[in-house]
C-alpha cells in the first residue's frame, strides 16, 4: 500500500504530462497550418440555453458577402452579433493559440517534474537533493506561472475585446449597448489574485520543510 | 568533530578485519566503515555495545575526545 499511491501519481503525471506534450504539438500544428473561417462558412441556429432560458447561436451571412455570427438569448432581450466573425476567428490564432502553447508547456513540464518527484518517493528517496530541488522548481514554476499567464490572459483579452467592441452589436430589449472604446485598462489581471501564485508559495514553503527533512536523513544515515 | 572513534586502532590491536567485525556484530560493512573513517555524526548504545562485546573493551577505549579538532560543519556525507 505504501508503494502504490507513489506509483499511481507517477503513472498519473506520466499521462498528463504525455497528453499536454501532445496538445503543444497539436496547437504548433495548428498555428502553422493557420486555420481560416472560410467566407460561405455558416451553421445554427444551434438551441441552447443561458442561465435556464432558450438561445440560439448562429453563423450566418448578412445578407451582403459578409458573415454574422449572431447569440440571441432570454427570448430575444438579449441580442449579439458580430459582424465579420473571421476577424475572431484570427484574434484566437494570433493571440489564444501562442497562450495555450505557452499554457500545455508549462503543464507538461510541471507533470514531468512530479512524476520525478513521484519516482523518488516511490524509491524510498523522498528526502535527497534531487527532491529538494524538484520541490522548490514546482513552487518557483508556479509562481513564474502566475506571473506569466497574468500578462498573457489580459494581453488575450486585451485584444479579443478590442475586436469585439468594433464589431459586435449589443442590444438589451431593443437598446443598443456601446461597449466601451478599447484602450482602458479593462482586462488587466494581477497575479496576487491568482491561485497558482498562492499554491507556489506554499510548496515553497514545503520545499523548505523537505531541505529540513534532507538535514535529519543526512543525520539518520550516518547514525550507526 | 572533537570526538573520535579509534575503531581502527582497537581492531588492529585485536587482529580482526572490517568483515569480521561486521559479521559478528551484524551491521553493513558500509556502516563499519563510517564508524572506522571518523565520519559518522552519532553511534547508537547499541552499536558500542555490540563493538565492546566483540572488541572486549570499554566505550572509553573506542571513543576519545580530541580538543581543537575541529568544530560540527553540520554537514555529512550521505551514505
Amino acid at each position: 500500500m505504501s508503494q502504490f499511491l507513489p506509483k499511481l501519481f507517477r503513472w498519473v503525471f506520466a499521462v498528463l504530462a504525455g497528453l499536454m506534450a501532445l496538445g503543444a504539438v497539436c496547437i504548433v500544428v495548428l498555428m502553422l497550418i493557420g486555420p481560416v473561417l472560410p467566407p460561405g462558412a455558416h451553421f445554427g441556429p444551434l438551441h441552447g440555453d443561458i442561465a435556464g432560458q432558450p438561445a440560439t447561436f448562429a453563423l450566418q451571412s448578412d445578407g451582403a458577402d459578409g458573415q454574422l455570427l449572431s447569440l440571441n438569448a432570454f427570448r430575444g432581450n438579449i441580442a449579439v452579433n458580430v459582424d465579420k466573425p473571421a476577424g475572431v476567428v484570427e484574434v484566437l490564432k494570433r493571440y489564444g493559440l501562442p497562450l495555450a502553447l505557452v499554457y500545455t508547456l508549462f503543464f507538461a513540464a510541471l507533470f514531468e517534474v512530479l512524476r520525478r518527484l513521484f519516482r523518488n518517493v516511490e524509491r524510498g528517496a523522498s528526502f535527497t537533493p534531487q527532491t529538494v530541488r524538484l520541490v522548490q522548481i514546482v513552487g518557483g514554476g508556479l509562481i513564474v506561472f502566475a506571473f506569466v499567464s497574468s500578462i498573457g490572459e489580459s494581453w488575450f483579452a486585451h485584444a479579443m475585446y478590442g475586436y469585439l467592441a468594433e464589431h459586435t452589436q449589443f442590444a438589451i430589449s431593443g437598446t443598443t449597448v456601446h461597449l466601451p472604446p478599447v484602450g482602458r485598462p479593462h482586462f488587466i489581471r494581477f497575479p496576487l489574485g491568482n491561485s497558482a501564485f498562492y499554491t507556489g508559495l506554499l510548496v515553497l514553503a514545503l520545499a523548505e520543510v523537505f531541505r529540513q527533512g534532507l538535514v535529519l536523513q543526512r543525520d539518520n544515515d550516518l547514525t550507526v | 568533530m572533537a570526538i573520535r572513534l579509534n575503531l581502527d586502532r582497537v581492531m588492529a590491536e585485536r587482529q580482526i578485519s572490517l568483515t569480521d567485525l561486521a559479521d559478528r556484530i551484524g551491521i553493513t560493512l558500509a556502516n563499519l566503515s563510517i564508524l572506522k573513517t571518523n565520519k559518522a555524526r552519532a553511534i547508537r548504545f547499541t552499536t558500542l555495545d555490540a563493538l565492546c562485546r566483540a572488541l572486549g573493551c570499554q566505550p572509553g577505549d573506542l571513543l576519545e575526545f580530541v580538543a581543537g579538532d575541529g568544530g560540527d560543519t553540520g554537514e555529512g556525507q550521505e551514505v
